[in-house]
């Protein structure tokens, strides 16, 4: 009788927290609308702020029209792209080499990727500006052996924000091509090769269209965090780069016009989750094909 | 087409670090002719085989295709036809896209590589798959995309590496001779790797059969099968039973006299090589040349276990002097006695006998 009543009192106790289930992602859900969704609809709707004139697109229309911010918006894609296509270049070789030829190193190059990643934006940046300045490392020793006459200008230049870009996101375009690759089999190259293709064609033709995902996948990762980034164009660029994010860290701390920084915020959200859904539509139909 | 050349390997030799992958080893195949590199995994078959085909450079020796020393070559100038282990069919590309891959790196025109392609996928029995992607398709199907891929150059020697080591048993059976078929009908000279025995006997016209990186037996699969010059080969090839005694006479030289350990019968036996009488030897009996014989008459054995496998009744015995238990197979059950003491029996034409190797 007593144990009957146990064991139906225990299976009545695994219902109840098979119907609370779902329940149990309430903390997490609350927290998320609290803490991501509200502020982000307050966001959206501060951009729209027009002060005593109600809801407005005017700080939306100042961004397009206005040559200055047009320029500045323009500019930004611009040091996205090229960063992107720089790490890439970068990028690609180092994760074939990891790939196909590090063996037993291989975790050793994973680890000094990511070691850096632990260390702060801030300092990694300061390490550029210790060694290139005018009295740094490297204009020290060129002078002293005599190579220079005097120290050459290479802190704030354009120059040297890519550096520092590349420098900081490499890892990413890195980690995420590796693994691709890693699923590549080495044979589907060879077998290009007994067929008659050079290795660097068997490359071209088999390896690379294979780990366009990984490309993909790294580029929208470096696109998207370059855009957010401003710490590097305001260390190392001496204002000669202004991207919309140096200009919201700029509104928000000088001139405190908070409405035209949320509607700035909201065109690179934009950026991002148009770049997401297309890297998110990418993988899905090569799953599809697969 | 064209003309079938032969291959020739010269003492090549290969070492990673400090393991000897490949003794110095030379050898030759016949225009035309399939030979089989028989061995367990490690023995220096796909070292051979990768060294042919210019992935890996021998420390010694030189690589001929016809006349030509191949030896510094890289693999996309060599003119092979190569079917891997998996396949490695491109996943990227359709089953027509993968068969024209080859003619595409020769730079041949686009109309004509239609009309190869074509034969090709005919050849194979492919032709409604032309446009299917590589995942569509069942083991056997990408099996014979991959030997489309692989001959549609017209290669000069095709390379088989465990070629049918992924499919399922049937269908292996079946790909055995439509492979060989295919590449008799094309006359070309082929290379298999395999570790399969009953793969280099039904497919090859040689059986090179290897071993810790040397060749210790080459020869026709049926010249291997009968008169195996080791245990080693004796063993890879079929389970044989192996045991132990000691030679009483030789009174031809083409005979011996062999007492098995632990029986006082004498048996009369062919030896290929001259034996002197009082050495250790090894008998190697295939367990589908023996019987049992239920009243005790032959090599005296313990009956320990029987199974059913479907074309046959496999039985295993204990018998004195040998290690390991004995085998036989039959084709009808056997009724043991209570004691399970039986008699094994043989024709002496069917045993082997073998130099026990210096230990």
């Amino acid at each position: 009788m007593d144990a009957s009543v146990a064991v139906s009192r225990r299976r009545r106790g695994q219902l109840h927290t098979g119907r609370l289930g779902p329940a149990w992602a309430l903390p997490a859900i609350l927290f998320l609308c609290g803490f991501f969704l509200l502020p982000l609809a307050a966001n959206i709707l501060r951009g729209l702020d027009g002060g005593s004139a109600g809801l407005t697109l005017a700080h939306y229309v100042r961004l397009i029209t206005d040559a200055y911010y047009a320029g500045v918006v323009i500019e930004t894609f611009k040091v996205a792209i090229i960063t992107t296509l720089s790490c890439l270049i970068v990028g690609y070789p180092v994760a074939y080499f990891m790939v196909r030829y590090a063996g037993r190193w291989n975790s050793v190059m994973v680890f000094c990727l990511i070691a850096p990643l632990l260390t702060s934006i801030i300092m990694r940046t300061f390490g550029w500006t210790v060694l290139f300045s005018r009295k740094g490392l490297i204009n020290n020793w060129l002078t002293s052996i005599g190579v220079l006459d005097r120290p050459l200008r290479i802190l704030d230049t354009e120059l040297m924000v890519y550096v520092g870009l590349v420098h900081v996101l490499v890892p990413f375009m890195v980690l995420s091509i590796t693994s691709v690759l890693q699923g590549i089999d080495e044979r589907l190259e060879e077998s290009a090769q007994i067929l008659g293709a050079s290795p660097v064609r068997a490359f071209f033709r088999i390896t690379l269209p294979l780990s366009l995902d990984g490309i993909a996948t790294g580029c929208i990762l470096v696109f998207v965090l370059t855009n957010g980034s401003f710490l590097t164009m305001l260390l190392l660029g001496g204002g000669k780069i202004t991207t919309l994010s140096l200009l919201i860290y700029q509104q928000f701390t000088l001139t405190q016009e908070v409405a035209f920084a949320a509607a700035m915020g909201n065109i690179l959200l934009l950026c991002a989750v148009v770049a997401l859904a297309i890297q998110l539509r990418f993988v899905r139909r090569k799953g599809v094909k697969s | 087409m064209q003309h079938s050349l032969p291959l020739r390997l010269e003492q090549i030799s290969k070492s990673f670090g400090h393991v000897q992958a490949l003794h110095p080893l030379s050898l030759e195949v016949q225009p035309g002719e399939m030979l089989a590199l028989l061995g367990p995994s490690g023995c220096g078959k796909t070292t051979t085989l990768r060294i042919v085909a210019g992935f890996s450079m021998p420390d010694t020796g030189s690589v001929y295709i016809g006349d030509n020393d191949v030896t510094e070559l890289p693999p996309h100038k060599r003119k092979l036809g190569m079917v891997f282990q998996n396949y490695s069919l491109f996943p990227h590309m359709n089953v027509a896209e993968n068969i024209a891959f080859g003619l595409q790196m020769r730079n041949m025109a686009k109309s004509e590589i239609g009309i190869r392609v074509a034969e090709m996928l005919r050849m194979v029995r492919l032709e409604k798959f032309a446009d299917r992607s590589i995942h569509q398709l069942s083991g056997g199907q990408q099996q014979r995309v991959a030997l489309a891929r692989s001959l549609v150059t017209d290669p000069a020697i095709l390379l088989l590496d465990e070629p049918l080591g992924a499919l399922d048993k049937s269908l292996r059976e079946s790909m055995q001779f439509e492979l060989r078929e295919i590449q008799k009908k094309l006359g070309i000279t082929a290379i298999i790797v395999t570790h399969d025995q009953e793969e280099a006997l039904t497919m090859s016209d040689r059986i090179a059969v290897m071993s810790m990186g040397r060749v210790v037996q080459i020869g026709a699969p049926i010249e291997i099968y009968q008169r195996p010059q080791s245990q080693f080969v004796s063993e890879f090839l079929g389970t044989a039973n192996i045991l132990p005694g000691e030679v009483l006479g030789h009174p031809q030289s083409e005979q011996a006299i062999v007492r098995l350990d632990g029986s006082r019968a004498e048996i009369s036996l062919n030896s290929n090589e001259a034996v002197r009488v009082g050495s250790r030897v090894n008998v190697a009996l295939r367990p589908e040349r023996m019987w049992i014989d239920s009243s005790g008459d032959g090599i005296p054995a313990r009956f320990r276990a029987a199974v059913f496998r479907g074309s046959y009744y496999a039985y295993e015995l204990d018998v004195q002097g040998s290690e390991k238990p004995v085998y036989v197979y039959t084709n009808e059950p056997i009724e043991v006695p209570s004691d399970g003491v039986v008699g094994l029996g043989f024709n002496p034409d069917y045993s082997i006998l073998l130099m026990q190797e210096a230990a």
